[in-house]
């Protein structure tokens, strides 16, 4: 009896066990991309409602990881985590985690459930702030979305406002009420540009664009769209895009989507266009679209501009995707990356893709629902502690621009781009905005100036370099410009204090010319070469390029102007054996000289001298003035003038 | 529709003819309860379906107040809580899901037909003689179609009053505890006449609910309280209980329940909670046996029910401000079943239901459905000393109608069961158990009708049900007096899983039929008994389930991150309970552990969607007085008595230590 039983027992538990093993197929990650062109890429991933699973990753380019750590806080054996913010922060992000978006040397992250906005160092993912945004009942307000206009940041919230957040202070100064459940914004013209969804009210969707002027920060203006609008962009010159949703169809299971073109003159709906568009962003004038559902037609390329479709189908190898989530260009490289919600629940993915429409590799997401891609520059090296670009420091940035006034050049006019009915003041607000990217300003031939103040002085380091200023150089491209500081000895704010010159390398170079002017004159047409004339009988043209827009900086109303400085010998080489032009560097102390993460781009206030030559002593500056040092134009098609390019200034470590 | 139509019609009619005789109620008056326990263990070894209960006494042992404190001790039960009194306890039994265990009161189903899964939170266990949970349908044949359409059955049984010379029986209690719980309750029995016997019953319950609790959340780890996680409910009940000559029976319930509570949060970074539901829920039921000498019995049950729901949130940025949605649910329910015995060890039956159910919802646009249900049963069974064998073929037929839109199609069905159990050596207690159960859920209205989530063309998720188990059971003389083991190996698959899918975006979920489950386990029970001398006895039990619950969905579906033979989620592998109870003549002591293993929170079986195991104890103790002819109980518990927090849902974390304590007045 007892063996019967014992061996009832044994077939009984037999039967259930049979084939117990776990027969998961693990996803490996996909594949392990590296570059020497950018250092990495932040992937937020805003995970599920309530689930507080908000992760932040940090994919980097150089060792080709995605970034982890061992987290005490999990349970099980393997505790190995992807989640960088936590790794660097000690914490969680929150609950869906809605935006990410670069400023300066910020990053910033809005937490929707959360309510909160994550305001951390963009080189160690370290949280510098987080700002609650709670209403008055105490009830979180939902950020959703911030975009960024030289000192402050917006956030719009789906509880009908818009707050503003100082930069520096990161403090909530204002709140501006728009429409029903703001969903998107952005800076065009000047303005800020809130797309009121509605989307709460699923019977009854707001259909409008809230127009907020941002000295007044109050909304001056609603213009209708259509139903439950949502994504909204602008491109460097001004051209507005908004995507309305329409109302949902219960019957096809199917958005109605369609684009509008807003004229940021009038602000008033330019053209409707009927694609069926979710979520784009724009690039170089490009905006690259999609649509939901998987189709090999999902992303769509459209001429900002002229709102043409340029490319119907962009993807060109037959890569599909199952839920696209967010589509984001690489500024350093052009690629276009693709996230991919894959079903929802599970974690996502992010596919690159050429310009040429070939995917170039996926790899996974290491969260739920990735939404934003912030690419990060080699000036950022999150995590390699000391011998990184002097990111450390969140207290310091560009916050005035003074003066911008650049000499003739083929990026004049485009970095930053100048719209019909600019002036000074806006062209200055536009530098800012750049500067405070890390994006390129160009200053153009000899003498292009452009004059900065910071949010705290550089302080002079013994023996030590202070600070660097970022530009574009590589090697064989150099494009010099001399760097001047000043410090506001009587304390007004303003750069009106003596300005000294740093001794760069060819300072004592006899070839080096002293108090050499440049004028500048307009030409006929928008497409003939900028005359040139200097104050020793030469004269020259800037030639055209291939970009297609004047020459001339379009908000100057004079008709000629000059620039004077200190101009350094011609640094643009014939290389006869290699059959091109080397422009070669200097062995320092010029902008744009050296590549940004070599000690070349640092500079030393210990080199000032005043306007005699001789050394002065100054324990910090407080402005920085930066121009063209070469005026030399290279015979060549695409090269044009040397002209210097500035993206930054950050302090040494 | 005409073929169970015209079933019900011969069954109408074969009624009235059939002879009479009155079967014996279950009527314990005066016997002991430990051998009520005993012969209800031993009834639930002979069923060829696994069943578990748990008497009076035993609830008693466990300091349970709720019915999911009962349930959680049960094998191959995983409760699913999300926190405190007033949190939503559901029960999945051996890893079908929720909406496959039905509800059973006093032998009429409870539903909702818009969610499918009733809170097992809301049953007190005052007043409740014994709950059962049988993997399939419970043992007896004279039963209701609708008993025999759930994969498992939860029964829960009221006390029937007994009167040892005395017109009226009353019970006050009032209990007492942790985080303001206070929950007093009065009951009392008469007599009306020589037949029937009344009794009307209430209790209120409220609780703060403010439990503290560790948000984990690294080094920003913070202390907080459950903030809006309070509830008041109120619960009034009556029953008439006739025994009439000529066999016949009746008992009838008028039920109200009415809360309102808190729904509280846990989001990091913002404690904003303001989240309130009320509930309440009035019905209606009878149910009229009739025995017609040793061969007939007929039963009719009839139930109306209505339930309402309120949900509001007050903070919502929708035009109003708030969101304040009310549903409102009714069913009308009539159940026919004639059985009939032509030899001694064969009986056959034949039940008919048919069921009305309704909602309406002030959401946008809702499609208001009536649903139209018709269920035939034909079962049999042999029963012999050896050997019993059921086997039944249910037929489902139902229609919808809507008022708006397109109504989901009707469906028609056929659900098959068998089941058997041998005893193949004499005089040992051991027997071999074997079925098979091929039953199905309907959506429920959400499924098919809630805003954009709501997909009409569902199909009816399959649940098949397969068990292989042995269980003996010895009566030794000596200290041991009784003990009893079971073990089964079983598998389970679920097909057209129901599960809620993003497809547009993250704002529009859809019902899909996507889901296949493939469980396969084992669930082992023993217990054991001891009378010592100087009237001191104890038990000991347990249960233990080992469980690998796989998504087998194809991976087509999901070609990326395929959650093939992932185990589901909120599924440990391993999970068990096991209670003691020792009675002395001074004081009877009761300890309880309810123990799972690691789970996941994630369809994608990944590190970070881990959740751990937990293990949680719970003591009890309690004596009674008799102070003439008042009884006078006095309990007290402490509950999870290590304290920690552990979640058995992601964020919704369990309250720590508690204390309660109460008294109960029986004249």
């Amino acid at each position: 009896m007892n063996k019967t039983l014992a061996s009832a027992i044994i077939a009984a538990c037999a039967l259930a066990s049979v084939s117990c093993d776990d027969e998961i197929r693990w996803e490996t990650g996909g594949d392990t991309p590296v570059s020497s062109e950018f250092a990495g890429m932040y992937i937020l991933c805003e995970g599920l409602y309530n689930m507080n699973n908000s992760l932040l990753a940090y994919y980097d380019f150089t060792s080709g990881t995605m970034l982890s750590f061992q987290d005490p806080g999990m349970g099980g054996a393997d505790k190995t985590s992807h989640d960088f913010f936590k790794m660097v922060n000690g914490r969680r992000l929150g609950d869906t985690a809605n935006d990410l978006q670069r400023y300066g040397s910020k990053l910033w992250c809005v937490v929707n459930v959360s309510s909160q906005v994550e305001v951390m160092d963009l080189h160690s993912g370290r949280s510098l702030a987080q700002i609650g945004l709670f209403g008055d009942d105490g009830a979180g307000r939902q950020p959703r979305n911030i975009a960024f206009s030289g000192s402050k940041a917006y956030v719009c919230n789906f509880d009908g406002t818009v707050a503003m957040i100082d930069t520096a202070s990161l403090a909530v100064e204002r709140l501006a009420t728009v429409g029903r459940n703001p969903d998107g914004l952005c800076v065009a013209a000047g303005k800020l540009y809130v797309s009121n969804s509605g989307g709460l009210d699923e019977a009854n969707p707001d259909n409008t664009v809230s127009v907020i002027d941002l000295t007044t920060f109050t909304e001056t203006r609603r213009i209708t769209v259509g139903y439950n609008p949502g994504a909204i962009g602008a491109d460097e010159a001004g051209n507005l895009y908004v995507v309305s949703r329409g109302r949902y169809d219960y019957a096809s299971g199917e958005y109605d989507c369609r684009l509008h073109r807003i004229d940021t003159g009038t602000d008033t709906v330019a053209a409707t266009l009927d694609v069926p568009v979710m979520n784009f962003c724009i690039a170089g004038g490009r905006a690259y679209m999609y649509s939901y559902g998987s189709g090999r037609e999902a992303i769509k390329v459209m001429d900002t501009a002229t709102g043409e479709i340029i490319d119907e189908s962009f993807v060109k190898d037959g890569t599909t995707f199952t839920n696209a989530y967010e589509i984001a260009v690489n500024p350093y490289t052009g690629d276009v990356y693709v996230a991919d919600a894959q079903n929802y629940t599970v974690n996502g993915t992010v596919t690159c893709f050429g310009q040429d429409g070939r995917r170039k590799f996926t790899i996974d997401a290491c969260g739920i629902n990735p939404n934003s891609i912030v690419f990060v520059g080699d000036e950022v090296q999150p995590g390699s502690g000391g011998g990184g670009t002097g990111g450390g420091d969140e207290g310091f940035f560009i916050d005035r621009v003074f003066d911008y006034t650049p000499g003739a050049g083929q990026f004049v006019n485009q970095l930053p781009p100048y719209t019909p009915g600019d002036d000074a003041a806006a062209m200055r607000a536009k530098c800012l905005d750049r500067l405070s990217r890390g994006q390129l300003v160009s200053l153009g031939g000899f003498g292009g100036t452009i004059t900065v103040g910071m949010s705290r002085p550089i302080e002079n380091k013994e023996g030590a370099r202070d600070f660097r200023v970022l530009g574009n150089a590589i090697d064989g491209s150099a494009e010099p410009g001399i760097v001047m500081v000043s410090r506001d000895d009587n304390g007004n704010g303003l750069p009106d204090d003596e300005w000294y010159e740093l001794r760069g390398s060819e300072y004592d170079n006899p070839a080096t010319l002293r108090r050499y002017s440049v004028t500048y004159h307009r030409p006929a047409a928008d497409t003939d070469p900028v005359r040139w004339t200097d104050d020793m009988g030469g004269e020259g043209y800037i030639e055209r390029t291939i970009h297609p827009q004047s020459f001339y900086p379009g908000w100057l109303t004079a008709d000629s102007y000059t620039l004077t400085g200190s101009r350094l010998p011609d640094n643009g080489i014939w290389d006869e054996a290699a059959g091109v032009w080397d422009m070669t560097a200097y062995a320092y102390g010029y902008a744009d000289n050296l590549p940004n993460s070599g000690e070349g781009s640092c500079m030393d206030i210990d080199w000032a001298v005043d306007a005699d030559g001789e050394a002065v002593r100054l324990d910090a500056v407080d402005f920085v003035r930066i121009y063209t040092a070469v005026n030399q134009q290279i015979p060549s098609g695409l090269l044009g003038e040397l002209s210097t390019e500035v993206a930054g200034i950050v302090p040494v470590d | 529709m005409n073929r169970p139509a015209a079933l019900l019609l011969a069954s109408c009619l074969a009624l009235p003819a059939l002879p009479s005789e009155v079967a014996d109620s279950v009527r314990t008056v005066g016997i002991d309860a430990v051998t009520v326990t005993a012969d209800r263990r031993a009834k639930d070894l002979r069923a060829a379906v696994p069943t578990q209960a748990l008497d009076a006494a035993e609830m008693r042992s466990l300091g349970a107040l709720q019915l999911s404190d009962a349930v959680k001790m049960m094998g191959g039960a995983i409760i699913k809580d999300y926190g405190g009194i007033g949190g939503l306890k559901t029960v999945s039994v051996r890893s079908l899901g929720a909406a496959h265990t039905g509800v059973v009161l006093d032998g009429v189903p409870v539903t909702d037909a818009q969610t499918g899964q009733i809170d097992l939170g809301r049953f007190a266990l005052d007043g409740v003689e014994n709950i059962t949970l049988s993997g399939g349908q419970e043992d007896g044949i004279l039963m209701s179609a609708r008993q025999y359409a759930s994969a498992s059955t939860l029964a829960i049984k009221t006390a029937r009053p007994t009167f040892t010379g005395k017109a009226v029986n009353i019970a006050a209690s009032v209990k007492g505890g942790s985080f303001g719980f206070v929950n007093p309750s009065l009951r009392l029995d008469g007599h009306l006449g020589e037949r029937l016997a009344l009794s009307v019953s209430g209790d209120y319950t409220h609780v703060r609910g403010d439990y503290p609790y560790r948000q984990d959340n690294g080094n920003a780890t913070v202390e907080r309280r459950r903030e809006n996680s309070d509830i008041d409910s109120w619960h009034v009940e009556t029953n008439l209980f006739g025994s009439f000559d000529g066999g016949r029976e009746l008992t009838a319930k008028a039920y109200y329940y009415a809360s309102e509570r808190g729904l509280p949060t846990n989001i990091l970074y913002n404690e904003f909670a303001g989240q309130r539901l009320w509930d309440r829920n009035f019905f209606l039921q009878g149910k009229y046996t009739r025995r017609y000498g040793h061969r007939w019995a007929l039963s009719a049950t009839g139930k109306w029910n209505r339930s309402y729901n309120r949900y509001y949130d007050p903070v919502v940025y929708n035009a109003k401000g708030y969101d304040d949605e009310r549903y409102r649910q009714d069913e009308g329910y009539v159940s026919a079943a004639v059985s009939y015995r032509p030899l001694e060890c064969l009986s056959l039956s034949l039940a008919t239901d048919g069921i009305v159910n309704a909602m309406n919802a002030t959401l946008h646009e809702f499609a208001v459905p009536v649903r139209y249900t018709l269920l035939n049963v034909l079962a049999a069974r042999y029963v012999h000393e050896r050997l019993t064998v059921s086997a039944s073929v249910l037929s489902t037929a139902t229609h919808e109608t809507v008022h708006r839109g397109v109504a989901a199609p009707g469906r028609h069905r056929l659900s098959p069961a068998v089941s058997l159990s041998a005893k193949p050596f004499g005089g040992e207690d051991f027997r071999i158990r074997l079925m098979y159960k091929d039953v199905f859920r309907l959506p429920t209205f959400n499924d098919l009708y809630y805003g954009t989530v709501g997909t009409r063309t569902l199909l009816p998720e399959k649940a098949m049900q397969l068990d292989g188990g042995i269980t003996w059971m010895k009566l030794p003389r000596g200290w041991v007096s009784r003990w009893s083991v079971t073990a089964d190996a079983f598998y389970n698959r679920v097909t057209d899983k129901i599960v809620a899918v993003p497809t547009k975006n993250l704002f529009i979920w859809s019902m899909m039929n996507i889901g296949r489950v493939d469980v396969k386990g084992v669930e082992t029970t023993a217990e054991i008994q001891f009378d010592f001398p100087g009237r001191v006895a104890a038990t000991v039990s347990g249960s233990y389930t080992w469980q690998r619950a796989l998504d087998k969905t194809s991976s087509t579906e999901m070609p990326y991150k395929a959650t093939f033979n992932h185990q589901i989620p909120y599924t440990p592998r391993h999970s068990g309970s096991v209670r003691a109870a020792i009675t002395m003549p001074w004081v009877n002591l009761g300890w309880t552990m309810v123990a799972s293993g690691e789970r996941y929170c994630n369809q994608y079986n990944s590190p970070e969607y881990r959740l751990d195991g937990y293990c949680e104890h719970n003591l009890t103790a309690w004596r009674e007085f008799t102070v003439r002819a008042v009884r006078l109980k006095v309990q007290a518990e402490v509950l999870n008595v290590g304290g920690g927090n552990y979640e058995v849902v992601k964020n919704y974390p369990m309250p720590g230590r508690q204390l309660r304590a109460g008294v109960v007045v029986n004249y």
